[in-house]
């Protein structure tokens, strides 16, 4: 069977026969799991708070440390505000501004990587070196530089942390891209006088995507666990705003006194988002190396 | 080639290698002290106001910051004084504390160092003892090492550090909460859940690479031929699986060691050990930027170092790795 016929018998659009054949059902059971899961977070970090009716900022001492009642799942945290609330309205801070980081880290590090692996020559040793040179900021320490120079936040934080990422992603794709450029039907391309432009962009970039892809997942783990890590040390989302981050500081007064729940809930959270990004990693990177 | 080679032509490649690789160090370290510099003046404002912003200061601290930073003359000789007074042991003075940051510094750099040492023994015996039963015994208790790893490794530092709180410190109170201790085995005693806390997702990592790296040396053909030759399994074990399993290791165990620098930093925000990254988040809470970029300059330092002596170690111990040769 030919392609042209699998591609007109199927009545699939071409995209989704591309991703299919890319990622061809190979992803195992972890791996849809591990899907699933991010998709049930992505839908609460977005609707959850439109569905929520509690208030996750209204503090009622009354209520402290209270245990799970009706209409209030998991009970309240030392100042009597809904734990289930606080949970769902801080998935927003602590999954989206992941996303970010991943964003603008993929696109810089892609830029400089294609640019210096196509350039070639001079401009590529240079891009090479600095990039060595840069890895010695570890990214959570240029976050908290960032932070001394600008306001504690949500922002500067995941800026910087992608600034501190861009070297990882901008080796990787480097290395990927250079494999494939060595590939002879580049330069059958070449021959037929695409422009540099088009190649790396239509051809090379989708070529590597499996590795861009594992890229992408794994560095969004670790950008997740480096900004929480810098809200609970207050220099990414501030306290009385509700970040799994922020509520797994704020719940250490609540541990000395014997009630756990806020930091063990919160702390949970990132647990299970974070092993869930990093099963479906492992098997991107497994599936993206097989392919080779 | 190999044949031409004499002793001191040897011995001059290596020095090659080495002097390359002295120089890349001092390169990469200049790199990053002038960026750590330079932050100052990406700040919002101007440098002095920048230093000087939140609080209320007399004329004569005012005179003493633009005296320290050097701020009437141009950027570069801005930095030639501050980099030449580091490298004679002078970091500036504190804007909080009014001393010498190198005297705030000092004394909190040993409980640094004492808590990333503790970790990095911790990461090395455990992860790797973990790694090569996993990697020799196939079956359940490879299976359930390496599911107890992977779910290890999905746990941040901080997170571990606060339920390793709950349950050993209020629970069942076996260790102090917060802390430095007094006293060696007192301080080592402190130390305990937050090298544990720093230590575990990094020993799950180097754990799942000892094995993967022990499965892989025991498909090759070299570990092959040594069974089909018929020695014993012990033997085989010992020099050709775990001998050569061990190379890749080195290196990403170093690695790894390296990127603890950075999250001791959190770890010691969580047990109050008031080492040098507890520290650096008070500087930034107070606005103190001298003390930020000294400590900042300190970490990256020792990071960068950590990184070469690795890259030399890896050379050294993979002989196919050419010491001082292009491509072999």
């Amino acid at each position: 069977m030919s392609i042209l016929e699998v591609q007109s018998a199927s009545p699939e659009p071409v995209i989704l026969q591309r991703a299919r054949r890319r990622w061809g059902g190979s992803l195992g059971m972890t791996g849809w799991i591990a899907v699933a899961v991010l998709a049930l977070l992505a839908l609460v970090a977005i609707v959850g708070p439109m569905l929520v009716q509690t208030d996750p900022d209204s503090i009622s001492l009354f209520d402290s440390f209270g245990p799970p009642a009706p209409g209030h799942p998991l009970g309240f945290d030392g100042q009597g505000r809904d734990l289930f609330a606080r949970l769902v309205f801080g998935a927003r801070s602590s999954l989206i501004g992941p996303v970010l980081v991943v964003i603008i880290s993929m696109t810089l590090g892609g830029i400089i990587a294609v640019s210096a692996a196509w350039i070639g020559g001079t401009y590529d040793s240079i891009v090479a070196r600095v990039i060595d040179a840069l890895f010695a900021f570890p990214g959570l320490l240029l976050a908290i530089v960032a932070v001394a120079l600008f306001e504690p936040g949500l922002l500067a934080a995941s800026i910087a942390l992608s600034i501190g990422y861009t070297p990882y992603v901008a080796r990787i794709i480097r290395s990927a891209v250079l494999r494939e450029r060595s590939l002879p039907y580049v330069s059958a391309l070449t021959v037929q006088g695409l422009s540099g432009t088009t190649i790396a962009l239509r051809h090379l970039l989708p070529n590597c995507s499996g590795i861009l892809v594992a890229a992408a997942t794994l560095s969004y783990g670790y950008a997740l666990i480096d900004l929480a890590a810098l809200s609970f040390i207050g220099l990414g989302v501030q306290a009385p705003q509700s970040d799994w981050g922020v509520m797994v500081a704020s719940g250490i007064p609540g541990i000395l006194a014997g009630f756990p729940q806020e930091s063990l809930y919160a702390g949970l959270c990132i647990v299970i988002a974070v092993g869930a990004v990093n099963l479906l990693g492992d098997r991107i990177t497994a599936i993206a190396e097989a392919r080779r | 080639m190999a044949a031409n080679y004499d002793g001191s032509v040897a011995a001059m490649t290596i020095v090659r290698f080495l002097v390359g690789r002295l120089i890349a160090l001092v390169i990469t370290l200049l790199i990053a002290s002038f960026l750590i510099y330079g932050a100052l003046f990406i700040a919002p404002g101007t440098p002095l106001s920048f230093l000087t912003r939140g609080r209320t200061v007399s004329p004569e601290d005012l005179a003493a910051i633009k005296a320290q930073y050097h701020l009437d003359e141009p950027f570069i000789a801005q930095y030639g004084h501050w980099l030449g007074g580091i490298l004679h042991g002078d970091f500036g003075s504190s804007i909080v504390g009014k001393a010498p940051v190198i005297s705030l510094i000092s004394g909190r750099t040993l409980n640094t160092v004492a808590l990333v040492l503790c970790a990095s023994a911790l990461i090395l015996a455990v992860g790797l003892v973990v790694g090569v039963v996993a990697g020799l015994k196939p079956g359940w208790v490879d299976s359930s090492l390496m599911l107890t790893a992977t779910a290890a490794m999905a746990i941040p530092a901080f997170v571990a550090a606060i339920a390793l709180i709950a349950v050993f410190a209020v629970n069942l109170k076996w260790f102090p909460v917060f802390g430095a201790g007094e006293g060696l085995t007192d301080r080592l005693y402190h130390l305990v859940l937050p090298s544990v806390a720093l230590a575990l997702a990094s020993v799950a990592y180097v754990a799942r690479l000892t094995r993967a790296s022990i499965r892989s040396e025991a498909d090759s053909d070299h570990v092959q031929t040594a069974i089909s030759r018929g020695l014993p399994s012990r033997v085989i074990t010992q020099r050709h699986i775990l001998r050569n399993a061990m190379i890749p290791i080195v290196t990403v165990a170093g690695l790894t060691i390296g990127g603890l620098i950075a999250g001791a930093v959190v770890i010691e925000q969580v047990f109050q050990l008031n080492g040098l990254g507890s520290y650096l988040v008070q500087a930034v809470g107070q606005k103190d930027f001298p003390v930020v970029q000294a400590i900042c300059l300190l970490l990256v330092a020792a990071f960068i170092v950590l990184n070469t002596l690795v890259d030399i170690a890896y050379s050294f111990l993979d002989p196919r790795v050419n010491v001082g040769r292009q491509n072999g």
